[in-house]
């Protein structure tokens, strides 16, 4: 044991027993009246003197049941050190909004709505004050829909106001959304009135003006169930975790690759290495990222086409 | 020689620490027959070694040092800064190995401060956000709950108020709330340290975000309120039985807030200034006797001054290896002029307890610093007056025990000189040898890590 430094040990306890109570975040027993998305006109993510160029991130986690522990793991592991990753990655103002997705039929919260905050300590109250009801509705179902047209509805991006760049949501899930919005959920949950249901489809037509979307599902098993309506709804902006530790990399990594900020998939390798990653991560990471790389053109080099050039420098 | 009162042994370390007072301590309380060890400085992060005949180990860290020897009990005075929860891990660590129910042998001054998780997060907040510039703390929080304590000294938590439940809450909610600024900015500065240190500072901030973190610590400390553990001074001379009693001292006198260099110091009085203040208030009979610890070497746990240091070129059988608060652990010869600074700025010893002598034999003698000459461009002047044969010179070192001397001196210390040493090829050459240099006579020796290994001088040896 070393040095006998029982204090230590005792202090451990105290951290590590709030860890693994989940206790680090998420201790409200309802809803937070601050994360209420009824009535909210507007959550605005805005530049200021110490973050000129901000780019708005959302992250919104389904924290039904069967999802609820990667909330936790987001909190207690990933986040603190996600606004240092991005800025690693020369990403230099990145706010992050932090939403909590439930079930607009079962659930009595099912949306929760933080505000866009640029340090990791914020985004920590944030996560402490939601809710993990924990129920979802077990249809296959969850209101993603209602999260999406509040991103749409009631958000305003300095980003995209300003500079015309789109922000970028990253959606947790292993279910379907709902086909259509009803309206009368509309109103319930955000206050709304609106003449008609909304299709999901137009909601995510909307919400692509000014977010770049992406699905995100924790792993290789949960995705059948979910796949071919978020192919439908997303196209190749469906991505699959192998493992859900990865989240705040694989997040970071496609900013990258959407931004440009790196030329091919390959450039990122060493960037998450400086940033920390351990080098057997790293190529977890860059295999999730490989087909969302291929489809804008900078994925790893096709076995055809490295034959192709093997067969070249054959001949030549 | 009959000692008409029973005597107080009053043990100092006079260098950096880990000079050996967990054997002196285990060792007088076997010979004088002494019922009590009280601690009268320092806090919860020491780490003093006692391995017994019989080959038990055990690192005491707020358990006395004597507290192998079956009754023997253990009095934390009001000038030890506490911290329950880790004495409970002791007091588990110690009962699981060794057996019995220490804790029924531990009293705990009502007007000990007490360390908070808080003041505890922070200390370990500052220590990280300063990256490689560590000063040597342990990250238990000794210094942040001194330091708070003397700008709040209404609002300290002492451990006399942990049995008022409501009180105690109150307390810890306003500290707090008064500390969670500054962990704040330490955990932003943390931050720009990488991934980890991030996540490390996360995890320590996030103490200071959620209500349960005082319930579940109150709930904690609790067993150790209905041991009946917290009492008042007057215990002191019930305690004592009559029979000799040892002041177990923590740190060392070069460690001390204000003798020791700057910022490599501890928030503690390391001299036997308290200790003879305990006694005089609450054993009047007793007659104290000042016992200042040295090894047979230098040693020092993580940054400083030390000017002897060096490698002694054989391995030094330490328990007190690196830990990743202090940092390495760090050899040299033996500083006479050290010594001579400590034992003048702490009031003086009546006898020495030299420590590690087998050390000598292992590799044929030993080389120790009589003096210094000084380093290219620099002058001793500072250092005069605990130079050898400089007796009557001034003291130059103007306004000595402010903060900005003391760093003046530990600079010095770093850069201006150069030990002169001297062989000694005997362990009885040494300790003549240091008898003669600092004036003191050596009331103890060991040459090993046992009570078997210690030689007593005709000082100690009734």
């Amino acid at each position: 044991m070393g040095y006998g430094n029982y204090s230590y040990e005792a202090h451990r306890d105290l951290v590590e027993d709030r860890k693994s109570t989940g206790q680090v975040a998420f201790t409200e027993q309802r809803l937070h009246p601050l994360m209420d998305p009824h009535g909210v006109r507007v959550r605005e993510s805005r530049d200021s003197p110490d973050h000129p160029e901000t780019l708005s991130l959302v992250f919104a986690l389904d924290v039904t049941g069967s999802m609820g522990h990667i909330p936790r793991l987001l909190s207690q592991e990933h986040l603190p050190g996600f606004m240092k990753l991005l800025y690693d990655c020369g990403v230099p103002d990145p706010q992050l909004l932090f939403m909590a997705v439930g079930d607009a039929v079962s659930d009595q919260a099912p949306l929760q709505v933080g505000q866009f905050e640029s340090t990791g300590e914020l985004i920590d109250q944030w996560l402490t004050r939601t809710w993990l009801e924990g129920r979802g509705g077990g249809t296959n179902e969850e209101s993603y829909e209602l999260a999406m047209y509040f991103l749409a509805q009631h958000t305003e991006l300095d980003c995209m106001v300003k500079r015309g760049k789109k922000g970028y949501l990253f959606m947790t899930g292993d279910e379907n959304p709902y086909e259509v919005l009803s309206r009368h959920l509309v109103e319930r949950w955000v206050g709304d009135r609106l003449d008609a249901d909304l299709p999901t489809e137009a909601i995510v037509a909307e919400l692509q003006k000014s977010y770049v979307p992406f699905f995100i599902v924790p792993d290789p098993q949960r995705l059948g169930s979910c796949e071919v309506a978020w192919r439908r709804l997303l196209g190749d902006h469906l991505i699959c975790l192998r493992n859900v530790e990865d989240i705040c990399h694989v997040a970071a990594g496609l900013i990258l690759l959407n931004e440009r900020r790196v030329e091919k998939l390959e450039d990122l390798r060493e960037i998450f290495l400086k940033a920390g990653l351990s080098s057997e991560r790293v190529p977890r990471v860059l295999h999730t990222l490989a087909p969302f790389a291929t489809t804008l053109g900078m994925g790893p080099p096709s076995v055809l086409k490295q034959i192709g050039n093997l067969v070249t420098g054959l001949l030549g | 020689m009959r000692h008409s009162r029973p005597r107080a042994f009053v043990v100092c370390d006079l260098g950096f620490g880990d000079a050996g007072k967990g054997l002196v301590t285990d060792a007088l309380v076997r010979r004088s027959g002494a019922r009590l060890v009280v601690r009268y400085n320092g806090g919860a992060q020491a780490g003093h070694n006692v391995v017994t005949p019989e080959g038990h180990h055990h690192t005491f860290a707020q358990l006395g040092a004597g507290s192998f020897t079956p009754g023997v009990r253990t009095f934390l005075s009001r000038h030890v800064v506490a911290h329950p929860t880790g004495l409970l891990h002791e007091a588990r660590r110690f009962d699981g190995v060794h057996g019995g129910q220490v804790l029924s042998r531990v009293g705990i001054s009502r007007g000990a401060r007490v360390i908070t998780p808080f003041h505890q997060a922070l200390n370990r907040l500052r220590e990280r956000s300063r990256g490689e510039g560590r000063h040597g703390s342990c990250g238990i929080g000794v210094g942040e709950t001194v330091h708070d304590g003397l700008l709040h000294p209404e609002a300290m938590l002492t451990a006399g108020v942990l049995a008022d439940g409501v009180q105690a809450r109150a307390l810890l909610t306003a500290t707090r709330d008064r500390l969670r600024d500054e962990a704040q900015r330490l955990a932003e500065a943390c931050g720009a340290q990488g991934l980890e240190a991030a996540r490390f500072a996360a995890a320590e901030l996030s103490l200071f975000s959620h209500p349960g973190v005082i319930d579940r610590w109150m709930s904690q400390v609790q067993p150790l309120v209905e041991a009946g553990c917290v009492v008042d001074d007057e215990v002191l001379g019930q305690w004592a039985e009559g029979a000799p009693v040892v002041f177990e001292g923590a740190q060392g006198v070069l460690l001390d807030e204000s003798i020791g260099f700057h910022p490599h110091t501890t928030w503690t009085d390391c001299t036997p200034r308290q200790a003879m203040a305990l006694i005089e208030t609450h054993l009047p009979a007793h007659a104290p006797v000042r016992i200042g610890v040295l090894r047979s070497h230098g040693v020092r746990h993580g940054n400083g001054p030390f000017p002897t240091e060096a490698d002694l070129g054989v391995r030094v059988p330490d328990h007190n290896g690196e830990n990743p608060w202090q940092g390495p652990v760090r050899y040299g010869w033996f500083d006479a002029v050290l010594a001579r600074y400590a034992l003048d700025r702490c009031g003086g010893v009546d006898l020495l307890a030299l420590t590690h002598l087998d050390l000598i034999a292992r590799r044929g003698g030993i080389h120790a610093a009589r003096a210094y000459t000084s380093a290219p461009g620099h002058a001793l002047d500072f250092l005069a007056r605990w130079l050898p044969g400089a007796e009557g010179v001034r003291l130059v070192a103007e306004g000595a025990g402010a903060l900005p001397a003391q760093e003046a001196l530990g600079a010095w210390l770093q850069r201006g000189v150069v030990p002169k040493l001297v062989d000694l090829a005997k362990a009885a050459d040494f300790i003549a040898w240091v008898e003669q240099e600092l004036g003191v006579r050596v009331g103890m020796t060991s040459a090993g890590p046992t009570v078997n290994d210690v030689s007593w001088s005709p000082d100690l040896a009734d």
